[in-house]
């Protein structure tokens, strides 16, 4: 009797505890009654009817972070990118993702993963290197079809890296520098040239100046004469007296010089004056 | 071997401690009965198999007492499915028919975006009010608000 009562008491325990489910918050439990799909469990306490009922899958609710693996691409100007992502998913519709897919994780990563690679193939490698938010949008919009049959939501695709395998990353290298260079040489000629025409357009601006002085100068010279002309016939004494003032003064100089010279000077300097101011 | 009103009250007792350990929330049942059958041995004296059977008695009736009386409110919807976003509203931006897909824009992101495309049932015309019904894969299902 106490023995049956034990076992007894013993199948009590484990139809309680097989009975009561307490699902923890960020999961939700998948029940099956008789291999049906009977309901899905909510974080909390729950009875279940044992030995009929059965949690079948535990499906996690919270964000997953699924790391897509590094691959080859190939652009469409035959260039080899390496690239991987890292992508969030959440969970929406829990029976979806348990009965509709296998494994919706892998599934998910491998769609990802072929869809980068289709995405990339029809750029450009340049394109490809400089527009990531592009490819994110495009990545996020080919995916959705496929995911939400596994009752999934791609919150975001980042990628991580795009870079160009190594012998195209060093011909990279190799064309910037080469554009650095010629833009290096392109300035140099640059300022030879400009600075060649600022010079000769020094040299210009100089040569009329010196042709203006040269006209303003012959100008002044023409107008004093006319002024000396003018004054020299009605007075032609003070003319020939500062003349011979100046002429005096000028032989003084002379004098003063320290090298001896012999100086030849026409005696008759009025006459010659005359000579010169055209008179006879 | 008998077993005295005591042994039932300090076997109950390990039990409720246990609990502390294996956190399984179905074991404290038990102690809790156990408890209850050492009470009642302590007034009347029981045959063993009638001890067992009481315990297993108690023990159900108090898992079923504290189902009946006890609720534990959802404190946050934070890891959710999707009950977390169903009932919010959002601006139709694009018009939603029940051939065609719109675009709803929310005030703040849901599952990472403010803005995502929608279905439903109606015609909702783009500067409506709806709200979030059902979220299927990259798409919301929305009723007018």
């Amino acid at each position: 009797m106490t023995f049956l009562a034990i076992i007894f008491f013993g199948f009590v325990i484990i139809t309680v505890a097989k009975g009561v489910r307490i699902v923890p918050q960020g999961e939700e439990w998948v029940v099956e009654r008789l291999g049906k799909y009977h309901n899905t469990l909510m974080p909390g306490l729950h009875i279940l009817i044992p030995y009929i009922d059965k949690v079948a899958y535990k499906v996690p609710t919270k964000d997953i972070i699924l790391d897509i693996p590094q691959q080859e691409v190939i652009t469409k100007d035959n260039a080899v990118l390496i690239t991987n992502a890292i992508a969030f998913v959440k969970v929406t519709d829990t029976q979806n993702a348990v009965y509709g897919v296998s494994n919706y994780e892998l599934a998910v990563s491998n769609v990802i993963q072929t869809t980068l690679r289709a995405i990339l193939g029809e750029m450009e490698l340049d394109e490809a290197l400089s527009s990531r938010d592009q490819i994110k949008a495009k990545l996020k919009e080919s995916i959705a079809d496929n995911v939400s049959d596994w009752g999934l939501t791609l919150k975001s695709v980042e990628i991580q890296d795009i870079k160009p395998s190594a012998s195209m990353q060093h011909s990279m290298e190799q064309q910037a520098a080469a554009e650095r260079e010629r833009k290096a040489k392109v300035t140099i000629a640059e300022g030879d040239k400009q600075s060649a025409i600022l010079q000769a357009e020094g040299r210009l601006e100089s040569a009329k100046r010196d042709a203006h002085a040269q006209v303003s100068l012959a100008q002044g010279t023409a107008s004093a004469l006319k002024l000396v002309a003018e004054a020299i016939p009605e007075r032609e004494f003070p003319a020939y007296f500062l003349l011979g003032e100046k002429y005096i003064a000028a032989l003084q100089e002379m004098s003063k010089s320290p090298n001896g010279k012999t100086i030849v000077l026409p005696a008759d300097i009025l006459q010659s004056l005359q000579g010169m101011l055209g008179r006879k | 071997m008998d077993l005295l009103w005591w042994h039932w009250i300090a076997a109950g007792i390990v039990l409720v401690i246990s609990e502390l350990f294996v956190p399984m929330f179905f074991i404290l049942w038990f102690g809790v009965g156990a408890i209850m059958v050492g009470v009642v041995m302590r007034v009347v004296p029981l045959s063993s198999s009638m001890q067992f059977f009481l315990w297993a008695i108690f023990s159900i009736a108090m898992v079923v007492a504290w189902f009946r009386f006890f609720k534990n409110p959802d404190k946050t919807k934070a890891g959710i499915s999707k009950e977390a976003f169903i009932g919010e509203t959002g601006l139709i931006t694009k018009e939603v028919s029940a051939m065609a897909k719109g675009v709803i824009r929310f005030q703040k992101p849901i599952l990472g975006s403010d803005t995502w495309p929608v279905i439903a049932d109606e015609t909702i015309p783009s500067g409506e009010r709806a709200k979030i019904v059902d979220v299927i894969g990259q798409t919301l299902k929305v009723l007018k608000a």
